[in-house]
């Protein structure tokens, strides 16, 4: 009888394990199965691509990879993206931090802006897309790295101060009031003190913002029209003719650009998952 | 080294008066205990002669300074805070270099200040470790070390034993009083345990409701509570407090408390014949109750004894806490060990009226 009874019992147990393994794989199957279907088209030519989308490859044609290198001008448009990406995420982050500290820890005449600023996040871009231009226009940043770097920077500074001063409000007063009465100046206990303690924090708010920049198209299409210039949602449009779509090179290229996000998240992984869950976590 | 006035200084939280008007001279080199209840207003006066809380009326001194506009940084002080607020990314040599590296001290002054600051409090061989890396009491120690390598003026400690365990805390309620008579320096020292203010200071403070009560030496205190909190507040059991009438027969005055008559001594008879048929608190320390049948601590006659029912017996080993009733009163008294009593025997104590305290029963204030 009891080991009747043990016995359902592991079986329910193990029935629980399975569809909780099923709906996992599911799940992860759902988000790699884009990637692998990106990496299987690439090897294909343009023809089995369109005559035959879901199947595996009759011949494989590397040579996609080197065509649409050199076509699309992928190398410039990820130094490109680069550049524009993390010269934007500095600046949303050295203006954001002293922002973010003075928002939350120091009372000044300004502090009403608090609430505007973090507002002005839920305006959609493509409202400000008219007076973006004007401005870059008048400005005469049009097609220059600028013309991109501090629109997207304006655009996520408040993204950047809503998560820091989320976390700095939740560090206690006493650390602050101990660096002030070893001698240190706000700034100092900012630089010295805030923003060491901070870097979880300070990850998430530059990991966030760097996707979104990464990703941006809406804005650039906008801004850029020098093929110099163009960041890497521009290049893969570029594939895209008027009266022909080139599906096996922007396949390819699609993998090109996957396969350095991925290297890049390997690399970055312990730090992005530290920067996801800083807000987890007491102090 | 300095001395520390409050002149009527005054703290608001909006309508709420946090603090009111204090007055308060502390002596340079002494070593002054603020106690009271929870928001009592103690951390508040702390904190602003830190300078982390803006006055809102009177003045601060610091030597012949008036500090109410000098910041925090410029004030020569040094703080431990109740949470230690060690920097978290800093090892502990850094976290005690910190303050005379921004004051731009010579690396070797630094190196020698750090090294002698942490020989003083035997931390020597933290000085590699994280905080997170250290017990409490080693935060405790890097806590009071970073305090001392600035050699301040005055050393501000707002209740830096409240998170230790009970031993660690006798343990460093010592190293700090030892410490004070090593550095010499005006301590200004915040808790809410009086059995720390009363073993650690020169001088204690007792504050309720934003105002000082008292401030006097321990035994000042314990012996001549100027009010009824005084009283309850310092002592451990709490005094007991009875509603008596002062009654006068013949030339004899007594307390009547329903279930026991207490003869007064003649000493008293001056100060409290104007007082006779009023209704008074009767006060009386636990440690000044004895058992009449084993004691030999004072001679007894007759009106110096309650009849009581022993209530509760919390044996201590060295001592014994006896809860007792008495008619509508609960009294608590400590009796010695040779005493054998159980629950609901009844029990004769008796009462050293030369200790007994009577308070006013409108003002609270004390008449002996």
């Amino acid at each position: 009888m009891y080991k009747k009874r043990s016995y359902f019992r592991l079986i329910r147990k193990h029935y629980l394990k399975i569809i909780q393994y099923v709906v996992l794989i599911f799940i992860a199957g759902l988000f790699i199965y884009p990637f692998v279907w990106i990496f299987i088209s690439s090897l294909k030519d343009k023809g089995s691509i369109l005559a035959n989308p879901w199947g595996l490859p009759v011949k494989l044609f590397f040579s996609n990879y080197v065509l649409a290198w050199t076509k699309g001008n992928l190398g410039r448009a990820i130094f490109n993206s680069l550049f524009v990406t993390c010269t934007a995420v500095a600046i949303t982050i050295v203006a954001a931090c002293p922002a973010a500290y003075y928002f939350t820890k120091v009372t000044f005449r300004g502090k009403f802006l608090y609430y505007p600023i973090l507002m002005s996040m839920v305006i959609p871009t493509a409202v400000l897309l008219i007076p973006i231009s004007f401005l870059g226009r008048k400005l005469n940043i049009l097609d220059s790295y600028s013309g991109l770097i501090f629109p997207y920077a304006a655009l996520y500074i408040p993204l950047g101060i809503f998560i820091l001063s989320n976390f700095f409000v939740s560090l206690p007063e006493s650390l602050e009031e101990a660096a002030f009465l070893d001698g240190a100046s706000r700034f100092q206990t900012l630089i010295h003190i805030i923003i060491p303690i901070s870097k979880p924090a300070i990850f998430s708010a530059m990991a966030l913002p760097f996707i979104f920049i990464w990703n941006e198209f809406t804005l650039a299409l906008v801004l850029v029209t020098d093929s110099s210039v163009f960041t890497i949602p521009l290049a893969l449009k570029a594939f895209a003719g008027s009266y022909s779509y080139e599906y096996d090179l922007v396949f390819a290229a699609l993998g090109i650009v996957n396969l350095f996000l991925f290297f890049i998240l390997i690399f970055l992984q312990r730090h992005f998952v530290r920067g996801i869950l800083s807000g987890a976590f007491k102090y | 080294m300095a001395s520390v006035v409050l002149k009527d200084i005054m703290k608001k939280y909006g309508d709420v008066v946090a603090v009111s008007k204090i007055s308060l001279e502390i002596k340079d080199q002494e070593f002054v205990v603020l106690v009271g209840p929870s928001g009592c207003g103690k951390t508040t006066t702390l904190r602003m002669i830190a300078g982390l809380e803006e006055i809102d009326g009177g003045e601060i001194f610091i030597g012949d300074t008036l500090v109410n506009d000098v910041p925090p940084k410029d004030r020569d002080i040094a703080m431990v805070f109740q949470n230690y607020a060690l920097y978290p990314h800093m090892d502990v040599y850094n976290n005690m270099a910190f303050g005379l590296k921004l004051r731009k001290f010579p690396k070797n002054e630094i190196n020698q200040r750090v090294k002698d600051a942490a020989e003083i409090l035997g931390i020597q061989e933290l000085l590699q470790r994280k905080p997170k890396q250290l017990s409490g009491g080693q935060r405790q120690r890097v806590a009071v070390g970073r305090a001392i390598v600035r050699h301040p003026k005055v050393f501000l400690f707002d209740e830096p034993l409240s998170n230790l365990d009970a031993k660690l805390r006798v343990q460093m309620r010592a190293e700090l009083s030892k410490l004070h008579d090593k550095l010499k320096t005006t301590m200004i020292y915040v808790t809410h345990d009086q059995v720390e203010a009363m073993t650690m200071g020169d001088r204690i403070v007792v504050m309720r409701d934003g105002l000082v009560q008292q401030v006097g030496s321990p035994l000042d205190l314990y012996n001549k509570p100027v009010n009824k909190f005084v009283a309850g507040f310092i002592g451990t059991p709490s005094m007991n407090f009875l509603d008596v009438i002062l009654k006068k027969e013949g030339d004899n005055l007594f307390l009547d408390g329903q279930s026991f008559k207490l003869a007064i001594p003649a000493e008293y008879k001056s100060t409290l014949l104007s007082y006779v048929n009023q209704e008074l608190t009767f006060g009386v320390r636990p440690q000044d109750l004895f058992d009449s049948t084993v004691s030999r601590e004072v001679s007894f006659h007759e009106g110096t004894s309650i009849n009581c029912t022993v209530d509760v017996v919390e044996p201590l080993g060295s001592e014994q806490d006896i809860y007792l009733t008495t008619g509508p009163h609960t009294v608590v008294a400590v009796l010695d060990m040779q005493t054998r009593t159980s629950v609901g025997a009844d029990i004769k104590i008796a009462v050293d009226t030369s200790k007994i305290h009577l308070f006013r029963l409108d003002t609270e204030i004390a008449i002996i």
